[in-house]
């Protein structure tokens, strides 16, 4: 019972690291800001 | 690959809007609010690209229910039909323009969609004209949806009030990035009965962080290859591998698009059919096709496959070919586009005059793994070579695929 | 794999709303933790191209355009002068030695002031192509800085062209770094800004991590690009239309032969036009300053107002931020004008940017020299 529980506790922080991960990275990869770089002066 | 459109910002702009049109969607109770919020965020979401963008998109869908109206009161029989056919050429008059004149159209459309909003209002104006100049973004999935609503209601399959026409046109998951879904898939008549599910939104998330999992990172880290495909002669690596790269660039991109869309529809409690079904793990060309961008092979199935006699013996090669003629000519139309279609065009003739044959490859090869794996592998490589079609000009082609098969010769 | 993936397109993972809600809350906040690491690495800040050409006595709080970052809080010492402005203080100088390099008007001119004894301390809000409503967010956001005196330069170009109240690459900027700091002001910046935009406005108020994912991302796609040889070429192509930024298309497809012609038909001096409400709003805030304030407007290069009429054209913009200045100034606000202020046709490298400094430094000098002295007799 007890295992039950710790075991869908850890499937829960799981998924939520990897949505954070996924989310940054996502970040990181596509900023919308850059997709107009300034390129010259 | 068009131009002027940021994925990134649009999705990040869908993302806002949803988180605020979903706690509204859900306070209201009624129908017509709950259609309301969908208009009414569509609008916002095709605003944000350009105010004249949404006006262009709201004149679009208001349009056609008064043409329907006025189709009706046209007697039966031949008057009708020509009536009807000239409706369906009005929907498709945008679409193929932009594709054929390119930027003569695109100019135009902004500067007159522009003026337009300036007359009615210098103030909007003045906000509208910071925006960049858009691109009909949309514009294909939207004449797509439009032309499936105006057939199946001709043909008497539906007959949708004004606010659902609005409602299943600016719906704000699937308007810049498809899938090209059907009208009943929203189930309009269901709306006010729909309820937060924490299933319905477990999977939405689920689909959601997949679809940025494709679109945001794999397709990005991917995202090279598309100029090293367009820019083949400057390239120092061998052209094979860049173009299996941009193969699943395109798969990435694409089905990420489609996952957002499902995911974010789902929040809405609309179950929204797939798009994209493992389709580089095919086994034939035909499988391929039922498993990529389904919602457009299903588009062409029910409007072009089966009127032009997909299942009887003797059209069912016509009907093939102009099934894959309109798959093509979806993406642009262009002599590439032409190539593109013949090429599939013969591609599902012959597997189909294999098949007739009970022909198969596990008569070659005994191992059936093996035989399943060379089939996929075949049907990959067979796609995979027309890929160029899609994104390279019909006067380089040649030049590409020289370059291409001088490498591996 | 194809299994694994197949659940988590159709089974519910978390299936109820408490376990939906724990999900979410933790993704949330490891998110945060993720971000604040990420925003604390270093090179995630603000680069700026002067900061090395600098002298001691001005500072900088640039914004480069499309850079998320709004104005950099500069330190800036008590009784310094605000100098906001555009690209039109960026000069293109040769020095003694013949060597070229990029100057800035206002640095120049401290410069000379310090010399004559007078210790002047230049704080220079420069955002490039700075349309309209960037130069209200940033005469709002000087005013926080409670500089001594502000300066404001309105750009003749953009003052009253009615499809360019603002810059989309400098919205972007400004969205993120600089909060309006009036209600009326609040309303015009959501009217302009996406949806995406809006969250990232309201995420930058609370997490460094929008800014640094704007540097994070750029390394990221340098490395991306590193490995691609094609990409270098893809710049060289022209862009067509439908990649063109809104008021470069306007130009282009304006229907005006010539340049000058297009700005001739963009610009509106009615009352009611966005833009005109916008200048009076600049110089009411100005206005409630408590200190001297002066608005410029930089002129054009004479040879390019003899083409085609500009000339009147140009004169009724001066003519017209002044009344207005007049007007809504409350008698606090000085427009500048003056036969110094007028370079001649060989100073300028185009319309508006200037090669030569002439005599600009120094009436310059002498006006800020008395906007400050004045301010200190009005009791500052």
């Amino acid at each position: 019972m007890m295992s039950g529980r710790f075991l869908s506790i850890l499937k829960e922080v799981l998924a939520a690291t990897v949505i954070a991960m996924v989310i940054l990275a996502a970040w990181v990869l596509s900023n919308s800001a850059t997709t107009f770089v300034y390129q010259g002066y | 690959m068009s131009g002027g459109f940021d994925a990134t910002s649009y999705f990040y702009d869908l993302f806002a809007v949803v988180l605020i049109a979903i706690p509204a969607f859900y306070l209201c109770r009624g129908a017509l609010a709950r259609k309301l919020v969908w208009i009414l965020s569509g609008v916002v979401l095709i605003a944000a690209i350009a105010p004249r963008l949404a006006f262009f998109y709201l004149l679009y869908w208001m349009l056609i229910p008064p043409v329907w109206s006025l189709l009706d009161r046209v007697p039966q029989g031949l008057a009708r039909r020509v009536a009807f056919f000239s409706h369906l050429i009005a929907l498709l008059a945008p679409m193929v323009a932009w594709k054929l004149l390119g930027d003569a159209f695109v100019g135009p459309l902004n500067k007159g969609l522009a003026d337009v909003l300036w007359a009615f209002s210098p103030t909007l104006g003045q906000l509208d004209a910071i925006r960049d100049v858009f691109i009909p973004v949309g514009l294909s999935f939207a004449t797509f949806r439009a032309l499936d609503l105006a057939i199946q209601r001709y043909l008497g399959l539906l007959d949708p009030p004004a606010v659902d026409v609005l409602a299943y046109g600016l719906f704000p998951c699937v308007l810049v990035t498809g899938p090209i879904c059907q009208f009943k898939e929203l189930d309009l008549t269901g709306i006010a009965r729909t309820r937060a599910d924490a299933e319905d939104f477990s999977i939405a998330l689920q689909r959601i962080v997949l679809g940025l999992v494709k679109l945001f990172i794999l397709a990005k880290l991917l995202a090279p290859s598309v100029v090293m495909v367009t820019q083949f002669e400057a390239l120092e690596v061998p052209l094979i591998l860049a173009l299996v790269a941009f193969a699943w660039y395109f798969y990435f991109n694409f089905s990420g698009y489609a996952d957002l869309a499902i995911g974010f529809a789902r929040l809405f409690g609309v179950r929204l059919e797939e798009n994209f079904h493992y389709p580089y793990l095919q086994r034939n060309l035909q499988l391929f096709w039922a498993n990529w961008h389904m919602s457009l092979t299903r588009f062409a199935q029910r409007n072009v496959f089966v009127p032009a006699g997909g299942m009887r013996a003797r059209t069912q090669y016509r009907a093939v070919v102009a099934t894959m003629m309109t798959i093509a000519l979806w993406h642009d139309l262009s002599l590439s586009l032409v190539i593109f279609g013949i090429y599939h065009s013969l591609g599902l003739i012959v597997l189909r005059l294999l098949g007739n044959r009970k022909w198969s490859l596990s008569r070659l090869i005994r191992n059936e793994t093996l035989a399943r794996t060379t089939a996929t592998g075949i049907t990959f490589v067979y796609v995979l070579m027309s890929f160029p079609l899609l994104v390279i000009s019909t006067d380089r082609l040649a030049a590409f695929y020289s370059s291409l098969f001088g490498w591996s010769a | 794999m194809i299994r694994l993936l197949d659940r988590w397109h159709t089974e519910p993972l978390w299936p109820s709303w408490s376990s939906l809600i724990r999900v979410l809350l933790l993704a949330g906040l490891l998110t945060a933790a993720g971000g604040s690491v990420l925003s604390n690495l270093p090179d995630t800040g603000l680069v700026s191209m002067f900061d090395s050409r600098l002298s001691a006595n001005a500072s900088m709080a640039s914004v480069e355009r499309a850079r998320p970052v709004g104005f950099r809080d500069v330190a800036a010492p008590p009784g310094h002068v605000a100098w906001i402005a555009g690209s039109s203080i960026n000069m293109r100088l040769t020095d003694q030695r013949g060597r070229v390099g990029w100057r800035l008007l206002p640095d120049i001119v401290a410069s000379r002031l310090n010399r004559t004894g007078m210790e002047t301390h230049v704080s220079i809000y420069l955002l490039q192509a700075a349309a309209l409503y960037e130069t209200l967010l940033a005469v709002e956001h000087a005013r926080s800085g409670d500089p001594a005196a502000i300066v404001v330069a309105v750009n003749p170009w953009w003052v009253f062209n009615t499809h360019a109240i603002s810059r989309w690459e400098n919205l972007r900027a400004i969205g993120l770094g600089l909060v309006p700091r009036e209600v009326g002001t609040l309303g015009l910046h959501l009217a302009q800004m996406r949806p995406g935009q809006l969250v990232d406005f309201g995420l930058g108020r609370i997490s460094g991590m929008p800014i640094a994912g704007y540097a994070l991302n750029l390394k990221a796609q340098t490395a991306l690009n590193r490995w691609n040889p094609a990409v270098r070429q893809e710049r060289k192509v022209p862009k067509p239309i439908e990649q063109m930024t809104g008021p470069d298309f306007w130009r282009a497809y304006s229907g005006a032969e010539t340049t000058s012609e297009y700005f001739a038909m963009a610009t509106s001096m009615d009352e009611d036009q966005l833009n005109h409400r916008i200048l009076r709003r600049i110089v009411k805030s100005l206005a409630a300053f408590d200190g001297p304030a002066a608005v410029y407007v930089p002129p054009l290069n004479p040879a390019y107002l003899r083409k085609e009429g500009i000339a009147e054209i140009a004169a009724d913009i001066g003519d017209e931020v002044e009344r207005v200045v007049a007007v809504h100034g409350d008698g606090m606000v000085r427009f500048w004008d003056h036969p110094g202020l007028h370079p001649p046709a060989g100073a300028y490298r185009d319309h508006l940017h200037l090669k030569d400094k002439g005599r600009l430094d120094r009436t310059f000098a002498i006006l800020v020299k008395r906007l400050v002295l004045e301010g200190n007799e009005e009791g500052r």
